[in-house]
């Protein structure tokens, strides 16, 4: 049998990077939308109260972090014992949750914040649509851009939700502390994730492709994050997160390829499979900087998550194995985050005060 | 999915529970069913199965057009009335704009 080598062209690394950077600003310019310019200062005031309140982040953080391994878990056991129904009926009732309950709560903070009067009957009544066409597009048949479109408007609300919990600072212990559980999780033996690759991979005759043939947002969405569930605890996903799916043959963003033989290495143009989890976690640090930072932040940040994202892919290529999909990004975008707001900032505002950057 | 490998029937099928789901006051779906089976209705040769498709989607646009004006005849007088301040306006308002007590 030729050994199969795995190979990713630019077409499929852009396949990767359009969806992601639009989740993230999407989330950005939500996030702006729904942040009412007399209210910053209170939001810096709730932000100071909170940001040095270390016990407090470190309750919070660990909170998220054992509910996503609680979650991983579970969803990896239901998995291996074949309870499929039972991440079915989980996974749209976090569709359920998310695009009606929260698109609600979200709207009425972004109709708030731009002063824009609205009434009752017409505001229910285009929830209703925008929720409505998303559960039938994620759980049934539709286009296939239109199913993209709203796994991105999911991953998009997961992070507005999580983010409008979480404190600043602890948006940051947060997601360090997801990317190590995300490094645990694929890379070690007893791993939860590197487990459900394996056994994908070994029913890969089996019930897997049954479930990506009958509806492939199934499994897609069983990193969904139930909203419906808890009063305070922050809310979060499986850890799918990772890159374990990358080199599952099914694509969420791109269609099988037919694979070249050369000699003996067969090398498939490999399709990229992204955890919905790392688009919230890539929309979270953004829409925190977005909430704390100016504008060169902001870019900065957005710049080098993707930078991170292209990084991953070739040492991917080259290890010919899983690897998580958020340590790179968010380390580069912490970097840039971290520069900028100690250097990059106070240096625009002497320059401004100055007069020199006119 | 990619309507552009299923078949003549099963088009037809898939076509008739969009109407159906956009019928449960979804006139969204119906938008989207409009576009998506658009080139199957207008832009092929006709056939029994493409007649039928054709239906569906006039009936499409048909309600999509009636959701359309009976959402914007209501918001137009809705935010009429509220600009005068009548009282059943505040009970059915969802959002106050800034600066009204």
């Amino acid at each position: 049998m030729p050994r199969t080598k795995r190979v990713y062209s630019g077409k499929t690394i852009t396949g990767v990077l359009y969806p992601v950077a639009i989740c993230m600003l999407f989330v950005a310019i939500n996030v702006k939308l729904s942040q009412p310019e007399q209210q910053e200062q209170s939001k810096v005031v709730y932000g100071l109260f909170h940001s040095y309140d270390t016990a407090d982040s470190g309750t919070i953080t660990l909170y998220l972090i054992g509910f996503l391994i609680l979650t991983t878990s579970l969803g990896v056991f239901c998995y291996q014992m074949k309870f499929y129904k039972a991440i079915k009926v989980y996974v749209l009732a976090n569709s359920i949750g998310i695009l009606l309950v929260y698109s609600v709560f979200h709207f009425q903070r972004i109709a708030e914040a731009q002063s824009i009067p609205v009434s009752v009957p017409t505001f229910f009544f285009l929830i209703l649509q925008f929720g409505g066409l998303g559960i039938t597009c994620l759980h049934w048949k539709s286009h296939r851009r239109l199913h993209q479109f709203y796994l991105i408007m999911l991953a998009g609300l997961t992070a507005i939700f999580i983010l409008n919990i979480l404190p600043d600072w602890t948006v940051w212990m947060a997601l360090t502390a997801i990317s190590f559980w995300d490094i645990v999780a694929v890379l070690t033996p007893c791993g939860p994730l590197k487990m459900l690759v394996e056994t994908a991979n070994r029913r890969g005759d089996d019930k897997f492709p049954a479930i990506l043939y009958n509806s492939s947002s199934y499994v897609n969405e069983v990193d969904s994050p139930d909203t419906t569930r808890s009063n305070s605890t922050p809310l979060t996903e499986f850890n799918n997160s990772s890159s374990s799916r990358l080199l599952e043959s099914d694509s969420l963003l791109r269609p099988p390829v037919i694979p070249r033989q050369i000699r003996e290495v067969r090398e498939v143009e490999g399709t990229i499979r992204l955890g919905m989890g790392d688009f919230v976690f890539y929309s979270l640090m953004l829409g925190n900087t977005v909430q704390t930072c100016p504008l060169p932040t902001v870019v900065a940040c957005f710049v080098s998550n993707l930078v991170g994202l292209t990084i991953t892919l070739p040492i991917v290529t080259l290890s010919q194995t899983a690897l998580p999909a958020l340590p790179f990004p968010l380390a580069i975008a912490a970097i840039f985050y971290f520069s900028s707001h100690i250097a990059l900032t106070p240096f625009t505002d002497l320059c401004t005060s100055q007069l020199i950057l006119i | 999915m990619d309507i552009s490998k299923l078949t003549d029937v099963k088009k037809v099928d898939l076509c008739k529970k969009y109407f159906l789901i956009g019928a449960c006051f979804l006139p969204l779906v119906w938008i989207v069913n409009t576009f998506w089976f658009f080139s199957d209705a207008f832009c092929k040769p006709i056939n029994a199965h493409r007649r039928q498709i054709r239906k569906y989607v006039i009936a499409s646009i048909v309600g999509s057009i009636f959701w359309i004006i009976v959402l914007s005849a209501w918001e137009i007088f809705f935010q009429h009335y509220r600009a005068q301040g009548l009282v059943w306006t505040d009970f059915l308002t969802f959002v106050f704009p800034t600066g009204r007590v």
